[in-house]
Formats: structure tokens, sequence, C-alpha cells
């Protein structure tokens, strides 16, 4: 009875992660690269391939993430976007950490994780300071660094990265606090607006679009992150009927990324006769 | 703030979002009601005051009407306001004494609904129920008891009251008819004397109270003989003249005898001086002058003249019977001592005085009559009545004698019973209580509760949650009202006129679930931990 009673409090107070985030060096914000099958990588993968087919989107070179107040989810949606399009659609991808006041992607990779750029890169000399590998392919970082208008850097080497990468996404402050989005939402291919579900008020996007439009900055679309008509995409790692559902649409790869793609069962005969019926 | 999309969808939405928000409250609210309601424990005191008179005073005592299991009944309302119910709280809650302001929580509270409860009973409309309800026994019991004291005291008050009122009442109406009682009186004699009001009125100074009125003498004057008088001045004058001139030789013959003592021989005065009534020889001497003198006067009213045998021989025997008198008299005066005789002597002195005052005053009667009737004849004269007035105002004046006297009757009665009504009342200090509907009695009274009365708590239970789920649909409602944040992609892009590129679910290092359930688990811990404070609070 005892026992009993203390697993209910220690499975009560327990905090369940994924695949032992607990021992991964980089955050557990990188859903995309923790779980890149679960619900959520596969929403993040949907938004990329919009990001990359979308006919207004089709060119670009560069895209400022950003968001009507702090704490919207910028620089999770960012990170986990360019490993998205790092990974699944094999983008080259810089994530450029922007938002110099509160510097977040340094800590979601993990300062200890980057590693110099390659001396076959293309990325000019003097970026390879600042420009660092990360731990996913096609993936760089140019995380916040002890530098004085950090702003007016990023605008001059701008040009210099559109052409080294693929894409470059930028992660910035929030536009309604200070003016660093609206700078270089200027230069930038397009402006992508995060906004956070039952949290950031209407009005307030209403405003942040005046904003953007009245600075000429090129606003494109939105992501809706925190979407409240969810279900808990917990369920499909912890619920056995979720679970069972999820892997057999899905199977098993992903989670261990040495092992071969499992292929898919084989219906039996019956069933394959019953179906062509 | 965003009102395009406020509808019972987006509330009943906002219902399920935050359905723990408004369930606890709910539930909190729930369980305080059913503890509350469970652990209630009300006591009755009741009390039944009977008015045993058929005659209740409605409009005293039972202002109101009210509706009582929809019977219109009455209610007593005098009770609970004015001094009674500032009275009984007082002595329910003395600590109320001098604190206008708790005196007036509580009257309010008496007053209430929940407060005393004073109403006629359906089957037996003369009996009045008195009861009030409390959690405390003592107290409902205490707040009737105080309740059926000030009843009583009421009825003394108002008995009183009626008292004073009727008495007053009775004065006034005695007074009033002892003012008409004097009108006719004045009228009554004006049209017998047949002289001007105002010169009666100088005369005649007996009608100033009401107790003289009653007490007058009957008219010792006919009024024909007086009218008659009126209607031949002339005459009446040289009447009155006459008898002037009579009273004043009479005065005169007085005078000489007491100047002469002639009165010392008057048998008469002598008589009444020596009080000799008790001897019986003056006693059949005095008889038998009164048989002979009622013997004369019958013959001479049989019409045989002084001359007649039998008439002389009476008279003789008279005055034979007079010398024996004077005689007897005479021996009875002649054996009295010295002292005696002169208090005698002394006696026949002030008769014959009192004589000559009485003279003094007809004279002066007889010359004020005299003068009023000159009066009267001159104004008659100044007018030139004919005779024919003279006759018609006499028997109008005899026709208005008889109306007044008829009102003179009728008024003296009334006036006879308001005075005794008037001096019973005064007497006895009391009024006939039956007859007002001011005897009451206690026919049940109130008792110290012991049990608790069933409570209909399923309406009440059901009121207070329809109330708190009103409470929170309004609350829902507001937060409805106000809500502009976004809440899915349709919204957003309504919003932001852009495409939407996607949306991102929420994620955490812990499960959503698990965290709804560790919420749910302490939702659960908290209303239970809560239940059983309020049950033992209640209990």
């Amino acid at each position: 009875m005892w026992q009993k009673t203390k697993d209910f409090f220690k499975n009560f107070s327990q905090e369940y992660f994924i695949n032992d985030l607990a021992n991964s060096p980089l955050s557990p914000q990188l859903i995309a690269y923790h779980d890149p099958h679960c619900y959520v990588s596969q929403q993040y993968n949907q938004i990329a391939g919009s990001l990359l087919h979308n006919k207004e989107l089709k060119n670009m070179r560069s895209l400022l993430i950003t968001s009507p107040q702090p704490a919207d989810g910028k620089s999770t949606t960012v990170s986990n976007l360019a490993i998205s399009l790092a990974s699944h659609y094999n983008q080259k991808v810089l994530l450029v950490d922007a938002d110099w006041r509160r510097p977040q992607l340094g800590r979601f990779f993990s300062h200890t994780e980057l590693r110099p750029l390659p001396e076959d890169s293309s990325v000019s000399p003097e970026l390879r300071d600042y420009i660092f590998d990360t731990p996913i392919p096609d993936l760089s970082i140019l995380p916040v660094v002890p530098k004085e208008n950090w702003i007016e850097f990023i605008l001059d080497i701008l040009p210099d990265l559109e052409s080294d990468f693929d894409l470059v996404l930028i992660d910035s402050a929030p536009i309604m606090k200070v003016v660093d989005a609206t700078l270089i939402g200027r230069v930038v291919s397009a402006v992508v607006l995060v906004v956070r579900g039952q949290d950031t008020p209407s009005y307030m996007i209403t405003e942040a679009e005046q904003i953007l439009n009245s600075n000429s900055c090129p606003s494109k679309a939105c992501i809706l992150v925190n979407n409240p008509n969810s279900v808990d995409v917990y369920n499909y790692l912890v619920n056995p009927h979720y679970r069972r559902y999820y892997t057999n649409y899905y199977g098993e790869y992903g989670h261990d990324r040495t092992k071969p793609v499992a292929p898919p069962k084989i219906r039996s005969e019956k069933n394959s006769a019953d179906l062509v019926d | 703030m965003n009102n395009q999309d406020f509808s019972v969808s987006k509330i009943l939405t906002i219902f399920r979002r935050w359905h723990l928000c408004f369930i606890i409250p709910f539930l909190m609210v729930f369980i305080a009601t059913v503890s509350y309601i469970s652990n209630l424990k009300i006591f009755k005191s009741e009390a039944i005051v009977l008015f045993e008179s058929n005659y209740i005073p409605l409009e005293e005592y039972f202002t109101l009407l009210d509706k009582f299991e929809d019977q219109p009944v009455q209610i007593t309302r005098s009770l609970l306001y004015g001094k009674p119910v500032k009275r009984i709280v007082n002595a329910v809650w003395p600590e109320t004494i001098g604190n206008e302001v708790v005196e007036n929580g509580k009257i309010a509270y008496l007053r209430s609904r929940n407060g005393v409860q004073i109403r006629f009973q359906r089957d037996n409309p003369q009996a009045l129920s008195v009861d009030f309800s409390n959690t405390d026994p003592y107290l409902a019991f205490k707040v009737v008891k105080e309740t059926l004291i000030q009843l009583v005291e009421h009825n003394k008050e108002v008995t009183s009251n009626r008292l004073q009122t009727g008495v007053e009442f009775l004065k006034q109406e005695v007074e009033k008819t002892r003012v008409e009682l004097s009108q006719i009186e004045q009228d009554i004699v004006r049209v017998r004397s047949g002289l001007p009001l105002q010169i009666l009125q100088e005369h005649d100074k007996q009608f100033q109270s009401i107790e003289k009125i009653l007490d007058l003498a009957p008219m010792n004057y006919d009024i024909e003989k007086n009218l008659e008088k009126a209607l031949n001045f002339s005459e009446s004058v040289s009447e009155l003249e006459f008898q002037v001139e009579i009273a004043k030789k009479e005065m005169e013959q007085l005078e000489a005898d007491l100047k002469s003592k002639e009165y010392l021989n008057n048998a008469d005065d002598l008589e009444k001086v020596l009080n000799a009534n008790q001897d019986s020889e003056l006693a059949s001497l005095n008889q038998r002058l009164i048989a002979k003198k009622q013997e004369i006067s019958e013959l001479t009213s049989k019409g045989f003249l002084l001359a007649h045998p039998d008439v002389l021989a009476a008279t003789k025997e008279i005055e034979s019977l007079n010398n024996l008198k004077k005689t007897k008299l005479g021996t009875l005066q002649s054996g009295l001592n010295k002292e005696n005789t002169e208090l005698a002597q002394l006696r026949l002195e002030k008769l014959q005085t009192k004589k000559i005052e009485d003279k003094v005053q007809e004279i002066q009667l007889l010359n004020d009559r005299l003068e009023v009737t000159r009066a009267y004849q001159s104004k008659f004269d100044d007018k030139n009545v004919s005779l024919d007035d003279k006759l018609k105002e006499l028997s109008g004046r005899k026709s208005k004698l008889i109306e007044l006297e008829s009102q003179k009757i009728v008024a003296s009665h009334s006036y006879a019973q308001m005075s005794k009504r008037l001096a019973v009342m005064q007497r006895e200090n009391s009024i006939d209580q039956d007859k007002f509907g001011l005897s009451v009695k206690i026919v049940e009274q109130p008792q110290l509760p012991k049990t608790p009365i069933a409570l209909a708590g399923l309406p009440t239970m059901i009121m207070v949650l329809a109330i708190t789920f009103g409470a929170l649909f309004m609350i829902a409602s507001v937060i409805a009202m106000f809500d502009t944040r976004i809440y899915s992609i349709a919204q957003l892009s309504a919003i932001v006129n852009k495409p939407v590129l996607g949306a991102v679910d929420s994620f955490g290092l812990k499960s959503k679930s698990l965290q709804q359930r560790k919420i749910y688990y302490l939702s659960a811990a908290g209303l239970a931990v809560y239940s059983i404070i309020v049950w033992l609070y209640f209990s």
C-alpha cells in the first residue's frame, strides 16, 4: 500500500521527456531534431514546405521571423523551421540571432556543440569567426557575440550570407517593443509574423501589421503557434492506443537514426483482396 | 475589443475552455449549500392568542392584508411598528439599547419574511398565531414571549386610549346638550313670560350652569294669565300698582305692630315660638279649628251666605276656640321662667322683622315686574300693534311653547343618559372590552422548542445553484465580450488578411494531459478538504 502510494506521487510529480532529452546537450525546444516524426515536427515540416512552395516566397533568400510581443515563440519556431528545412528539404540554412538583447539560439543549440565551419566552406573568411556548424547537417548558426552595433553588422553581411546559403532565417526582437525588426525587415525578402494562440490580442496583430506596412517591410505570411485546438502530442507517445495508431502509419523510423528505415507492414492477401473489391 | 463574434457559442466555448474555472466555484457553492442546509437546525416557537369578542378592530390592529397560501389574511402590523417593536427588540437583545443602528437592523429582521409571523388562523378567524423560527431555540422562544407581552401591553394602551377618547367624546356631547338645553330653557321662559329675552336675562341669573337648569323649578305663573295681562297692558300695570300699594300698606301695618309690640299677641307666632305643637290640648284645639274652617269653606262653596245660621254658628265657635287657644298660650307663657320669656319675646320680634323683610322683597319684585311691564307696554304702543296681531302672537307662542317643551324633554333625557354613562366610566375607569375587541386570551403559551423543524432544503438548494450558475454564466459572458485573443487559424487569417502558413500545437517538457490530470487531482483534493472544512464549520 505504501509502495503504491509512493509510486503514485512519484508518477504524479514526474516530468516526461522524449527520448531521454535530459541527456541531450541540445534544448528540448528543438523538437524537430529530437523527434522528427512526431505530430509537432510534422507541422513544422508542413510550414517549411509552405515556405518553399509558396508563390510569393518562392525565390526568397532571407526570411525575418518576428512577433508583436515578447515570448510568443519566435526562437522556437525559427529553430525548428531551420531544422526542418535543412534535414527534411535539404536546404543549406543559416540561422541568425538578431535579438541581441535576449539571445536564445546559442542556448538552444548549445555552444559546446557548435563547431567551426569546414575549410571548404563557401563562406568568406571574415565571417567564419561568427558562423558555426550545428549537429544538424546543412544548418549553420550565427549566434549573438559581444559586439557593438549588432544589427548594423547583420545588415552589412546579409547580402554575403544570402549568396553563401540557400536560405537565411533571422530571429529578431518583438516588433512592438524595439525597432530592430523593422530595420532588418526592410532588406530581407520576406517577413513572417508569429502569433501565439490564446495569448496575443487581435489589436496587437493589427498594429504590428500597420508598423510593418508603414516601414515598407515585405510582410508575407503568418504562423500560429500554441494552437489551442490541438491534441496533446504526448498522448501519441504515452497513451498505448495513440502509440499503436502512430506506429502503424509512421513506423518506428526516425527514432534511431542509425537503423535503416523499416518497411511498412504488408497486409494479408485476404485483406488486400477485400480492399481491391 | 472585438465584439463581432460575440455569441452564445462563444460563451459556451469559454465554458469549455476554462471548464475548471467554472466547475470548481460551482462545486464549492454546491458543497457549501448542501453542508449548510444539511446541518441547519431551525427551531420554531409558537403561541396562539384568542380574541374573545366577535368584533376585531381591524382598522387599528390589522392594517394590511397579506397572502398566505393564496388566501388573504390579516396580519398584525401595529405590533411591528413604533414603540412595541422597539420594546421587543430591547427586551430580546439588551445590547441594542442606545445603539440605534443595531436596533433598526433587528427591527428590520423582525419585520422581514423570516421575522415574526403574526397572522390569523384560517380555520378560526378569532385565533391569532404568533410564531418565530431561528437556529437558536431560546431566541425563538424569547421573541415569541416578548411579542405576546407587547400584544397584551398594546391592548392595554389601546384600551386606555379608547377610554380617554370615549370620556372626551362624552364630555363634549354633554356640553353640547347642556348648551342646547340652556337655549331651550331660555326660549321657554321668553315664550312663557312674553318678555324680551334681553330683559329676562338681566333678571334671571339662574341660567348659567347646566345643573341649575336641570334643577329649575316649574314656572309659578300661568302663561295664559301672563299673556292676557300682556295683551291688556293698562290693566296689568294698574293691577301691579294696586298690588304694590297693598304690599306697602301691609308693610306699614307690620312696622306699626313692631313698634307697638302687638306682635307679642299673635297666636300663630306664639305657638311657633313656644313650640306648642307637642301640647295635646292645643293640638286638639287646632284640629277643631281646622275642621270648623273647613266646614265654613264647604258651606261657602255650596253657596251659603255668611249670614246663614250654620255659618254664623261655626264662626262663633271658631272665635271661642281662638279664645281658648289664647288662654292656653297665655298659661303656657306665664309658666315660663324669666329667661325663657325673654327668649320667646326675642323670637317673636325676629319673626316680625322677617315678615317685614319679606314684604320689602315682595314690593321690590312687584316694582321690577311693573317696570318690565311698562317697558313692554311702551314697546307695543310704539309699534301700534293691533289686537289681531296680539292674538296671533299668542297662538304662535303657544305652539312654540309645546315644541320647546318636547325638545326639552328629549334633551333632558339624552343628557341624563350621557351623564350617567360618563359617571360610570369615570368611576370604574374601564370600558366594555368585549365590545371593542380588546379582550384577548393567550390560549397556547410559547414553549422552548426542543426539536428542530423539518426544513425544505431542496428549493433553497435549487435557488442557490441557479443563482451560482447564472453568476458564472454572467462571468463567462463578460469574459467572452472582452476576450480578443486568437484561438484559430481562421480567426487569424481574418485579421491579418494574409496566408497563414500553418499552426503549431503547444508542446513542452511536460505532458499536457498529465498536467491537466495533475490539476484535476489537485482540484479534487482541494474540494475534498474544502468539503470537510465546510461541513465541520456548519455542523
